[in-house]
């Protein structure tokens, strides 16, 4: 599907009247630039910025930029980034992500410091996730405050259920978009796969029985030693 | 592309004429040397829609014939707003506006339908009637049939030109061949220390029509990927006045952007530079196709 994305403009709001003989800038015509030739492509978007100025389409409502989250580069950048994303405490992130105060603390302190990896806990993993579910949302807080299970799987440290979420609510209605079961968490943990999660969007699936080795060939058993 | 609907055309033609009392060309301008890297007709309707219905966007395909465009698929359209409240607070959203897209096998003409705009952008640019004009009446007769849409907002064209010299391998090479009012820093002191330019200048041509022309020298790459340094002239001519769609107003008023597109154009360029380019003599206003005359093959316009 082609996409035009319309970029966003910075509007500023003062108090200071416009002069009503000042002329409105007008807008622009449109024009797609992906079926432009590269370089002239790449001079207009010198020229013009952006794909489209949004002044090239009615009835936006364009009043400021939106704010644009940079990756964090450092622990502690990651867990504000967290703390800011989500709108929740920072008690609430190290405890998601499994990082003791005190450590956590110590990197405040020490900002030269590096963090051992094994104090990190989930840290990176849930930025990476929560950074690649921001731009499907218009407002990530929003949704993560009035998605019980999703502040559910936030407690509990579950990035992969949180993705899931994610996942799910834009395959409602199209399962077929749901990736299988296994390629999420830990096939052995039920509680970090969302199994109950899956299993009420997902259509049955037929059963497929393995293949079973006849029992004359099976070795036996071991019997626990205990 | 059928027949073009009937208007004054002729030599007393008003809608011949550019606006802005710019000084008028030779009846059409064909130069051999330049190419237009797209020409575009928008035509925006008022609409708080944000979805278009594939109907409308099959009727569009179904008078311009789905042989001719073969591509058929979903468009969208994303904008982002973040709204800053009076407590420091923002409120970001998105808005998304669905529609279609048609072109033509090797999509080197698109045509975009949105509930609030129908465009047709081309670069495979012959003259304004065949690639722009007669398109876009069979397109906005089939559109606002099929739609509703009856109130127009704005009208648009857009052309982009390159114009590269293989004898353009400093920018100084246009000093001489750009109007001084566009060659600004060119022909100035500092004009051997140029590497790239943009100007952008805004002309009112009435109360509710305008243009804008972008024009510049920059890097650009030869056949024999030599560095050259090629020069554009981006055109938007446009009026934005809601009135009422009347199909044959809508058509000269295409028209008469299309001729001032060509009058700005020429203000752009030396009439040297323009006779250097080839200009080819077209048939003059009103003994063919009575639209050719606001654009000729490989028109600059």
């Amino acid at each position: 599907m082609a996409v035009m994305t319309v970029a966003p403009t910075v509007g500023r709001r003062t108090n200071r009247g416009t002069p009503a003989q000042w002329r409105k800038r007008r807008s622009r015509s449109y024009i797609n630039r992906d079926f432009l030739d590269p370089r002239i492509g790449d001079v207009l978007e010198v020229w013009e910025g952006p794909p489209a100025t949004a002044d090239a389409v009615p009835q936006l409502r364009i009043v400021a930029a939106p704010m644009v989250r940079e990756y964090p580069q450092t622990a502690v950048d990651a867990v504000e980034f967290i703390r800011d994303l989500l709108d929740v405490s920072q008690d609430a992130v190290l405890a998601s992500v499994g990082i003791q105060e005190r450590t956590y603390f110590g990197w405040k302190s020490n900002r030269a410091s590096r963090p051992r990896v094994s104090s990190l806990g989930k840290l990176w993993l849930m930025v990476e996730a929560l950074f690649g579910l921001e731009p499907h949302r218009p407002n990530l807080a929003a949704w993560f405050h009035s998605t019980p299970e999703a502040q559910r799987a936030f407690a509990s440290g579950d990035v992969s259920r949180l993705q899931l979420l994610e996942l799910q609510a834009a395959a409602v209605g199209r399962p077929e978009l749901l990736p299988d079961v296994r390629l999420f968490g830990d096939p052995g943990d039920p509680t970090a796969v969302g199994e109950s999660v899956v299993e009420s969007v997902r259509p049955a699936r037929p059963a497929v029985r393995k293949r079973t080795t006849p029992t004359s060939k099976v070795p036996p058993r071991p019997v626990p030693s205990e | 592309m059928g027949q073009p609907l009937s208007g004054p055309y002729g030599p007393n033609d008003k809608w011949d004429l550019p606006l802005g009392d710019l000084k008028q060309q030779a009846s059409s301008i064909r130069l051999e040397r330049t190419h237009v890297e797209a020409a575009v007709a928008e035509v925006r309707f008022v609409s708080d829609r944000t979805e278009l219905d594939q109907s409308v966007a099959a009727a569009v395909l179904d008078a311009l014939g789905s042989e001719a465009y073969p591509v058929f698929e979903p468009t969208a359209q994303f904008s982002a707003t973040v709204e800053f409240t009076p407590g420091g607070g923002t409120v970001p959203s998105q808005e998304r506006i669905d529609g279609w897209l048609l072109a033509t096998s090797d999509r080197a003409t698109v045509i975009t339908l949105l509930p609030s705009s129908v465009v047709v952008q081309t670069r495979t640019y012959e003259r304004y009637s065949v690639s722009l004009g007669h398109p876009m009446e069979k397109m906005l007769a089939a559109f606002t049939a099929a739609s509703g849409a009856d109130r127009i907002q704005r009208l648009g064209l857009r052309y982009v030109n390159r114009l590269t010299d293989t004898a353009a391998t400093k920018p100084a090479f246009w000093h001489d061949h750009v109007r001084t009012p566009f060659a600004g820093p060119l022909q100035g002191e500092l004009g051997a220390l140029v590497t790239n330019t943009h100007q952008q200048v805004e002309f009112s041509l009435d109360d509710t029509a305008g243009a804008r022309v972008q024009s510049g020298v920059f890097e650009d790459q030869g056949a024999s990927d030599e560095l050259l340094y090629s020069y554009l002239i981006d055109l938007d001519v446009f009026r934005e006045q809601t009135s009422l769609f009347d199909p044959e107003r809508c058509s000269n008023e295409l028209r008469q952007l299309n001729r001032t597109a060509l009058a700005l154009f020429a203000n752009v360029l030396t009439d040297q530079y323009l006779t250097d380019l080839g200009p080819v003599p077209v048939a003059p206003t009103g003994t063919e196709d009575p639209t050719l005359n606001a654009a000729g093959t490989k028109e600059n316009t």
